[in-house]
């Protein structure tokens, strides 16, 4: 009897430790321990790349700067949304980091928003699933350095939509397609639209000779693409080609620079652009991809990710350097909510975050999103801003 | 019409890869779960020597073809040999599924999870066949499929390895007291279907890029054709394939493009179930 006590009292001491509610601990020598978890193995690496290699180069850079130092504990997912649940709790309770990077895939973000959450850890996210996102708890641990894909819909819809084209979705069979068509089809319904079509591919999908033929049997002259991959996105355009659909346009985000302009070819980008509200063709992304390649010998495979992770990192640090403890992680989530400005290289964005606002890029205004597209040679180029291409001057 | 056309052109790449099942089964009564990963290893030898520009595209075709077949034939005298001792050990098994599990991670670690572009063995565009817009690729696919079975069939019956093969796949104790080894044979079998499954990840990698889960995706379909078709017969494939690719874009069309695999998965249990050797495969004695 004493025995099973003593089970069960140790059984309650690791359950209590494992479902969290504390709001201090860390390491005691004072190093900031920041948990990153990704996809290192599993049918999207390239994920867990831009998330591990951005945040190395930026606790690189910011480590001096708020005088902290900082170590980055690392656990693999697996890409699977189990995986994920594993990492976490790994990090969480025999790591104790002091704050969580990732998962950066929407349904594995999905799968541990309330542990983390309930655990009470600063989360930084550039998953963009909106719903991992509930700025109605009183204590949101969740900081999102990327859009949400709620956000780009409704950004986009006004695109997709405009002279009264019939629109259709291709999306990923996954937790970020599935987003992705949710949020087209909910700003639809605002705008007093409706989705004529939606297919979905198989990630690695060998063929969507029928997906587009459906599209085209539906009438539709206006796609919008949420595909996780470059490559599965090369496959739909590269039939979109081949059956003859002649789309008015082919609307997608920033996931297409991953993979797409290196497999695809000039006629599958004719009438493509995607929308995004960094400015990817800039000097500044420019100077962080050379540094990026100086340090790990290649080019960033998602820029945008890359951007997103380095913005999470000076605002966390920024916040552990306000509140003055890594461990005290109430502290430096009030912290991060009044932090007067996030830096990425030059860039500088004033007022990132507020209480009830842990959102770094807003919708509300088209100015602020530009509209890029591929030139002949398949280089990025920006068209102008998304005002501009409304108004057809871009 | 759009439906059996695509799936007709499309089974070739399944039906290809399906023949190194066939091989290797007939033969030693094995099958190699690792079959997808010697796609990616064609495809990435391949494309380690598409800068040797003084080597015509076929020499290049050739020396990733080569490459999959010799670390088949290893893969073979290392990791099924050991584990397939008798009638009842299906270890082996297991050591080529978790063969599949290194190889993906090597090839990982090794050429990164991104596509590569393999810039040559490639037929760019569409061409119409019976009215229908198909591409080109899958087209050249199909038709390398068509030509391989032929050879196959042929070989099997006019060559003395042909012979020995279906001699092995008749009566391997017999073949063994006539002095001839059933793991030699088995050997050939591997190194043969690999180089298959390595010529077809370079066409396809032609098409899609190369990578390291390149066969992965494919592998499912392709042991379907394998089902379908018969694993004891070179033509089983050839009618798997046109059969299960028929089905899936029949289904893909008509009900929406997640559902083709699921008609598709479908049909091999009803083959299963009404003649579980396949359509034109025989009963054979397995090791499971």
């Amino acid at each position: 009897m004493k025995k099973l006590a003593i089970v069960a009292l140790a059984t309650a001491a690791l359950a209590l430790s494992a479902c969290g509610g504390s709001s201090e601990g860390g390491s005691s020598d004072g190093t900031v321990r920041i948990g990153v978890v990704g996809p290192e193995t599993g049918p999207a690496p390239q994920y867990y790349t831009d998330l591990i290699r951005p945040a190395e180069l930026a606790v690189a850079q910011l480590a001096e700067k708020y005088d902290l130092k900082v170590e980055l504990v690392e656990v693999d997912d697996q890409g699977t949304p189990d995986g994920a649940s594993r990492a976490v709790q790994k990090l969480l309770n025999e790591e104790n980091v002091d704050a969580i990077l990732g998962p950066p895939l929407s349904g594995n973000a999905l799968q541990v928003a309330d542990v983390i959450q309930r655990t009470g850890r600063p989360w930084l996210s550039p998953a963009i699933a909106p719903e991992i996102m509930d700025e109605s708890l009183e204590q949101n641990w969740l900081f999102r350095t990327n859009y949400n894909s709620a956000d780009l819909s409704e950004v986009v819809a006004s695109l997709l939509f405009a002279d009264d084209a019939k629109v259709g979705v291709v999306h990923s069979a996954d937790a970020y397609g599935q987003s992705g068509v949710d949020s087209v089809k909910a700003e639809a319904k605002k705008l007093g639209k409706t989705v004529a079509a939606v297919e979905a591919i198989q990630p690695g999908a060998t063929d969507f000779s029928a997906g587009i033929s459906r599209l085209k049997a539906a009438g539709v002259d206006s796609v919008f693409l949420a595909i996780t991959a470059g490559a599965d996105t090369s496959t739909v355009t590269k039939t979109i080609a081949q059956q003859g659909l002649k789309p008015k346009r082919v609307v997608t985000n920033a996931t297409i620079m991953a993979d797409f302009a290196e497999l695809a070819d000039p006629g599958q980008w004719e009438n493509l652009v995607f929308v995004d509200p960094r400015d990817l063709v800039g000097e500044n992304l420019a100077t962080i991809a050379k540094d990026y390649q100086a340090k790990f010998d290649e080019a960033p495979i998602l820029p945008t990710n890359v951007y997103s992770v380095m913005a999470a990192i000076d605002a966390y640090l920024a916040g552990v350097a306000e509140a003055g403890d890594a461990g005290d992680y109430d502290a430096v989530r009030k912290a991060m909510e009044g932090i007067a400005s996030v830096s990425v290289g030059a860039d500088t964005i004033d007022a990132p975050f507020a209480a009830g606002d842990h959102e770094l890029y807003e919708a509300e205004d088209p100015s602020a999103w530009n509209v890029f597209g591929f030139n002949d040679k398949g280089d990025l180029e920006m068209r102008g801003n998304l005002e501009e291409c409304l108004s057809g001057t871009c | 019409m759009d439906a059996i056309v695509s799936g007709l052109v499309l089974g070739g790449l399944y039906a290809l890869v399906a023949q190194g099942f066939v091989l290797t089964y007939v033969t030693s009564r094995t099958i190699n779960f690792a079959s997808g990963e010697f796609l990616a290893i064609g495809a990435f030898v391949a494309l380690g020597v598409g800068s040797w520009s003084w080597l015509p595209t076929p020499g290049k075709v050739a020396v990733g073809v080569v490459a999959a077949g010799i670390i088949g034939a290893i893969a073979y005298r290392l990791l099924v040999v050991p584990f397939a001792r008798s009638e009842h050990d299906s270890r082996w098994l297991l050591s080529t599924v978790g063969l599949s599990y290194v190889l993906l991670n090597l090839l990982t670690h090794a050429e990164g999870a991104n596509p590569q572009k393999l810039p040559f063995a490639r037929a760019e565009g569409t061409t119409s066949l019976l009215g229908v817009a198909v591409n080109k690729q899958q087209l050249w696919i199909a038709l390398v499929a068509v030509l391989v079975t032929v050879a196959l069939v042929l070989g099997s019956r006019f060559t003395s390895a042909g012979v020995l093969m279906r001699a092995t796949a008749e009566d391997p104790q017999a073949v063994s007291l006539m002095g001839v080894s059933p793991r030699r044979v088995g050997v050939m079998a591997y190194a043969l279907a690999s180089a298959i499954a390595g010529l077809a990840g370079i066409l396809w990698a032609a098409e899609v890029g190369a990578t390291p889960g390149l066969g992965v995706h494919i592998l499912v379909s392709a042991f379907a054709v394998g089902v379908i078709g018969g694993l004891t017969s070179f033509w089983g494939p050839l009618v798997g394939g046109a059969l299960f690719a028929v089905v899936v874009q029949v289904g893909s069309y008509q009900v929406g493009a997640l559902w083709g695999q699921v008609f598709g998965l479908l049909l091999v249990i009803v083959v299963l179930v009404i003649r579980p050797e396949g359509l034109l495969g025989r009963r054979m004695e397995a090791k499971l």
